[in-house]
């Protein structure tokens, strides 16, 4: 028999309250910009290894389009995948959801923080953007806001930090 | 120690004794104590070894008839003497310039003689003491003290004869605890055990049932398994490996190492493996060659994990781990003398709530209800289906999961640090979903597997609440 499909699993990563406040889009720009980097570096190398070994400059050519339907793809789903971040603080901790394929929904109580980070690289500081580390007692918690923009970055340490002193929980 | 009752005089030098162990004084003198002389032979006793087989097998007679000579006097021997010359007079500077002061509030130990180092610790931060004699030193009578603030690592006091490590230990105690972990008859340590006359023993493991689990435990099987194969194809084709059937051993070295250190692990580090009630405080007493006696942190347990591999299920054994904050990075010697995350190697299940009950005092495992996985949940864990379930109790919180070793993992809710629901693409088509719940160790966190979707996200907000 097979298995039954089950509709609505958006309930299962739904905002606790409210709508989920999304990253900036601009975070998509600074994902993307990488990636093509790295695949047009990776495929080129590719095709030149290609042409050089099989003298034949057709072969080299068809692995290069496979490198750019590569990067039409991968700009596509790195949209959907920025897209599906989402957090959301209530009044007594943290929600960070994100993930296309693998969803996950992370729960931090504002007790349990330890140190609350603020880190931009220099594609995102171009662009005005930065990511909110999360640190507890445990190296499994991994939660992160990426692509956040610097007031709202700076807004949320601010608000984590007094939060997490006023409810501060030890191990 | 009765009261008035002083130690004897160190044997070795002059040093005043410790103060009598009654109440802490008042008013207490500076005790300074020194490692024992032959520490660097301990620690370096390899080298020593070493150096010594290679000066001998040329010096002892090879049998072609030649009279025995020295070694050559080229620079290799030369530079090998100068080093060997070299880190004795290293080993004997370093116990020359190492002191334990014990102050008035604290502990200092000093050491270096190019750069003087003072590391001092408060009386009141001292958690617990252990005490280990790895097999070098119980041979030579000396066990080592390890002293535990709660972080991570912990200090070590290296070397001191037992007596004096005993009597060193019980006062770091009295000092810092306030308590008299011994009153009445004194707790000295012998080569075979660590127990004080008032412990109280409440579990022991016998040694064949040790050597039974481990024969009977799968990571044996697996590690045999590739030898097996390895000798069976190494036979067949014999006949390409010219004279040479020692080819075999190649491949075959790093399955017995990770055999091997699988053994040390398991039977000679847990030998004899003694669980006491010590005064307020639990302490395990285990090892063949190196004597640990160990003390539980009780109140740094972020979670406990009761696994029982597939072939115990008959004999009615299981395992208990337990992951402690600041374990992670406690370096071990190579049979396991120091800390160890395993709380009860191999117990019935009678054990197992004796362990429980004085780990955990009021925790009524089997009265937590438990709530099973949804019976699709056999499309992604067929062997584990039956198995998988979680239940809220009082103050803890219990996962099952595993198919080939069941395994139980406990985790107290104020112990918790975050949650992470997961559901990956399969899991959606069926509706289930997965809960992670992230303690504080680098033991895996307690997972609970393909339960049913809004089920699980019921549970997260629950526990949110719980945890807080």
């Amino acid at each position: 028999m097979p298995p039954p499909i089950v509709k609505g699993m958006d309930a299962l990563f739904a905002p606790p309250q409210e709508n989920w406040q999304r990253l900036s889009p601009r975070y998509a720009t600074v994902r993307r910009v990488g990636s093509l980097v790295t695949a047009a570096i990776a495929f080129g190398f590719l095709a030149a290894v290609v042409g050089l070994l099989t003298e034949n400059w057709w072969w080299a050519g068809l692995v290069a389009v496979a490198g750019a339907a590569f990067c039409a793809w991968s700009w596509w789903r790195i949209g959907r995948w920025v897209r599906s971040w989402g957090y959301a603080e209530r009044a007594d901790d943290l929600y960070v959801t994100h993930g296309v394929m693998f969803r996950s929904l992370t729960v931090v109580p504002y007790g349990r923080m330890q140190v609350v980070k603020v880190e931009a690289g220099p594609i995102e500081r171009s662009l005005g953007l930065a990511s909110v580390h999360l640190i507890t007692a445990s190296i499994q918690t991994n939660a992160r806001i990426p692509g956040l923009p610097e007031a709202e970055a700076a807004r949320l340490r601010d608000r984590l930090t007094e939060v997490g002193q006023a409810r501060g929980a030890g191990v | 120690m009765s009261a008035g009752e002083h130690l004897p005089p160190s044997s070795w030098q002059g040093t005043p004794t410790l103060a009598p162990l009654v109440a802490p004084p008042v008013a207490a003198e500076t005790v300074v104590e020194r490692p024992h002389p032959l520490t660097p032979l301990v620690r370096g006793w390899i080298l020593l070894v070493a150096a010594a087989w290679m000066l001998l097998r040329d010096l002892l007679p090879d049998g072609s008839g030649e009279p025995a000579s020295l070694p050559p006097l080229n620079v290799m021997s030369l530079g090998i003497g100068v080093a060997v010359l070299g880190s004795v007079v290293w080993g004997f500077l370093e116990w020359k310039f190492t002191r334990f002061v014990v102050d008035d509030n604290e502990l200092r130990i000093e050491s270096g003689f190019l750069t003087r180092t003072s590391q001092r610790i408060r009386f009141d931060r001292i958690q617990s003491i252990d005490m280990t004699q790895p097999a070098a030193a119980r041979l030579l009578g000396l066990a080592e003290l390890t002293i535990d603030v709660g972080g991570e690592g912990g200090t070590r006091l290296r070397y001191l004869t037992r007596q004096r490590a005993t009597a060193m230990r019980d006062y770091l105690l009295i000092r810092a605890h306030g308590y008299n972990a011994a009153a009445g008859a004194p707790s000295l340590a012998g080569a075979l055990d660590d127990l004080g006359g008032t412990d109280e023993i409440l579990i022991r493991v016998p040694p064949q049932r040790l050597l039974v689990g481990a024969l009977l435990s799968h990571e044996l099987l697996l590690g045999l398994i590739p030898i097996l194969i390895v000798l069976v194809v190494g036979l067949t084709i014999e006949g390409n490996l010219g004279a040479s059937p020692w080819i075999l051993l190649g491949p075959m070295i790093p399955i017995l190492l990770g055999v091997g250190g699988f053994v040390s692990k398991r039977v000679i580090g847990q030998w004899n493996y003694t669980l006491a009630r010590s005064g307020p405080g639990l302490k395990i007493v285990r090892g063949l060659t190196s004597l640990t006696s160990q003390s539980v942190p009780r109140h740094r347990i972020q979670g406990i994990r009761i696994v029982q591999p597939l072939w115990w299920r008959k004999l009615g054994y299981f395992r208990m781990d337990v992951s402690v904050i600041g374990y992670g990075s406690q370096t071990t010697d190579e049979d396991q003398a120091g800390t160890s995350t395993i709380l009860l190697p191999i117990g019935t299940a009678a054990e197992v709530a004796i362990a429980l009950q004085n780990v955990w005092p009021g925790l009524d495992l089997d009265a937590i209800p438990l709530t099973p996985a949804p019976s699709r949940s056999r499309w992604l864990a067929p062997f584990a289906q039956g198995w998988l379930a979680f239940g809220v109790g009082d103050g803890v919180i219990v996962s099952r999961t595993g198919w080939l070793s069941r395994a139980r993992a406990i985790a107290p809710h104020a112990r918790l640090q975050s949650l992470k629901l997961t559901q990956g693409p399969l899991q959606r088509r069926i509706g289930l979903a997965s809960v992670q719940l992230q303690t504080g160790s680098f033991v895996d966190g307690a997972v609970i597997k393909h339960t049913d979707a809004p089920t699980a996200r019921a549970l997260v907000l629950a526990e949110i609440d719980r945890m807080g």
